[in-house]
């Protein structure tokens, strides 16, 4: 199975009536490129809208193609853990999305604060489904940072999201570090990918292209020319998704 | 005026301020500034790439002043054997790492080069200088060179410096929760950020590094000395950790 592990709705730089505003889109390039199931989340939370109502998005797209996308809660921890609680209740045990994604470059603060972070992260474990963090900026958004989430919190599973963009090193020395580090190497190229093969291994990475700010194919295709062994590909390119996602179809 | 105190990075030749930091500006800098003794490299090699040349101009600078100048010695990391047994051979009491030098930073490259340097230092009770300039300007990351070469040499003595940029903090901070050996030099910072990176890591890891030209020495001192809420004595402990780092020492622990 082919699964993308990060995939917008409602991108902002589109206007709603435009087909890529639309779930359809999504699925239309998923059918291009031979993509089975993608993790979906809103992207109006990027720009300022409430999580609430940037889920509801997610819900509907969702909703429209049950079997081929996967909802993600945007999970913005300085609106207070009783609001995101609500919201991990809502989303997670109420519709079924199987994971969050923290943006904390947008929402302004430091992803390993202990305050505002750590019981969000808590409440994940207890759901036991994956956070999906979007890191490459300082002060706030690092995979330095997220080693100390991982170190933290053993049991939660983290993925580090575009493999730290430009502090992708950093995000391969984390990842050898703790067990349950994983990369998203989504917007990354061709030497970063080769060299988190050969530092993290292929059980540890997973396909993601950010689409639609990347063509789906770009990054894939990467990883289907790869000299890797078939096994690592599919590992990469959708079976450590499946696992970390405890997806059954 | 503070009791003297160890100024850990200062610039012998800075490119881009030749004047202020040729020999005569930079002891009269020392003197007004408070600085007793300066840990000195030739910093004209990053612009000039003749690190030998520098190299021997900062270890006459340090034989004409044996009790205010440290030599420290700087190398392209690709040609840094035999350079940097014969640099230690000569008295250069470390050596730094530019990490801003060159187009030269990759995992694969640390492992290749700059872990054999800490090794050879390590062997000789010195410690590994790794001038971060704030954050790794070309392959990005604030963490993985410090990270890799502790893992590599688990005892090294290993000063992370030139941490002037205030957003990679957060990145040193998190690095120091998993790295108890690890020393800091503290460069002139936002004293809010500054207050907290003291609350965090207390006074006992920590120098200071003007890189005087690019700073004046009396303003990180009076900063440091304000953000760790203590006196002149800040000038002793300072003197301390430097003595314990030139002697490749950890910092002490209070646990």
């Amino acid at each position: 199975m082919i699964v993308d592990d990060h995939v917008h709705v409602h991108e902002w730089s589109f206007q709603k009536g435009d087909r890529e505003f639309e779930a359809d889109y999504v699925v239309e390039l998923m059918d291009e490129w031979g993509i089975d199931k993608s993790i979906i989340m809103d992207s109006l939370a990027y720009i300022g809208l409430d999580q609430r109502t940037s889920n509801d998005h997610t819900h509907d797209a969702v909703n429209a193609f049950p079997e081929r996308l996967i909802g993600f809660a945007n999970i913005k921890p300085p609106q207070g853990f009783a609001a995101c609680r609500d919201e991990m209740a809502r989303t997670i045990a109420d519709w079924g999305f199987r994971g969050i994604k923290l943006h904390p470059q947008v929402d302004r603060y430091p992803v390993n604060d202990r305050r505002l972070v750590y019981p969000v992260i808590e409440l994940a474990v207890r759901y036991d489904v994956p956070i999906w963090v979007h890191t490459g900026h300082q002060p706030n958004a690092t995979p330095t940072q997220m080693g100390t989430l991982a170190r933290d919190f053993p049991a939660a599973k983290l993925i580090i999201g575009h493999m730290g963009s430009h502090m992708f090193y950093d995000a391969m020395c984390m990842t050898k570090r703790h067990p349950n580090l994983y990369i998203d190497i989504s917007l990354q190229g061709g030497h970063s990918f080769a060299t988190a093969c050969e530092e993290v291994g292929a059980g540890k990475l997973l396909y993601g292209s950010d689409s639609p700010y990347a063509n789906p194919g770009s990054m894939k295709r990467i990883i289907e020319e790869s000299p890797l062994p078939a096994e690592d590909k599919a590992l990469i390119l959708g079976g450590n998704a499946v696992r970390l996602l405890k997806l059954t179809h | 005026m503070s009791r003297p105190w160890t100024d850990t990075a200062v610039c012998y030749r800075h490119p881009e301020w030749r004047e202020q930091s040729e020999e005569a500006a930079l002891l009269r800098a020392m003197d007004a500034f408070g600085v007793g003794q300066a840990w000195v490299c030739g910093y004209e090699a990053a612009a000039t790439h003749a690190f030998g040349q520098a190299n021997r101009d900062v270890k006459t600078l340090a034989q004409r002043h044996p009790d205010r100048i440290v030599p420290i010695g700087l190398v392209n990391p690709f040609y840094a054997f035999p350079a940097v047994e014969q640099l230690l051979d000569e008295g250069f009491k470390s050596i730094k790492i530019l990490t801003g030098w060159g187009n030269w930073l990759t995992i694969g490259n640390v492992r290749r080069v700059v872990v054999p340097i800490a090794r050879i230092l390590s062997q000789r009770s010195l410690h590994l200088s790794i001038a971060l300039e704030g954050n790794v300007p070309v392959t990005g990351g604030s963490t993985f060179l410090p990270v890799i070469v502790r893992e590599a040499c688990p005892k090294a003595c290993i000063v992370l410096d030139h941490c002037w940029q205030p957003t990679s903090w957060e990145d040193y901070l998190a690095l120091a929760q998993d790295d108890k050996d690890l020393w800091f030099t503290l460069h002139a910072l936002p004293q809010a950020l500054l207050k907290r990176v003291i609350a965090d890591l207390g006074t006992s890891r920590i120098v200071l590094g003007s890189w005087l030209p690019e700073t004046d020495p009396d303003l990180v001192y009076d900063q440091v000395r304000r953000a760790a809420g203590i006196g002149d004595e800040l000038a002793d402990v300072l003197n301390a950790n430097a003595a314990r780092v030139l002697a490749g020492l950890p910092p002490r622990r209070a646990d």
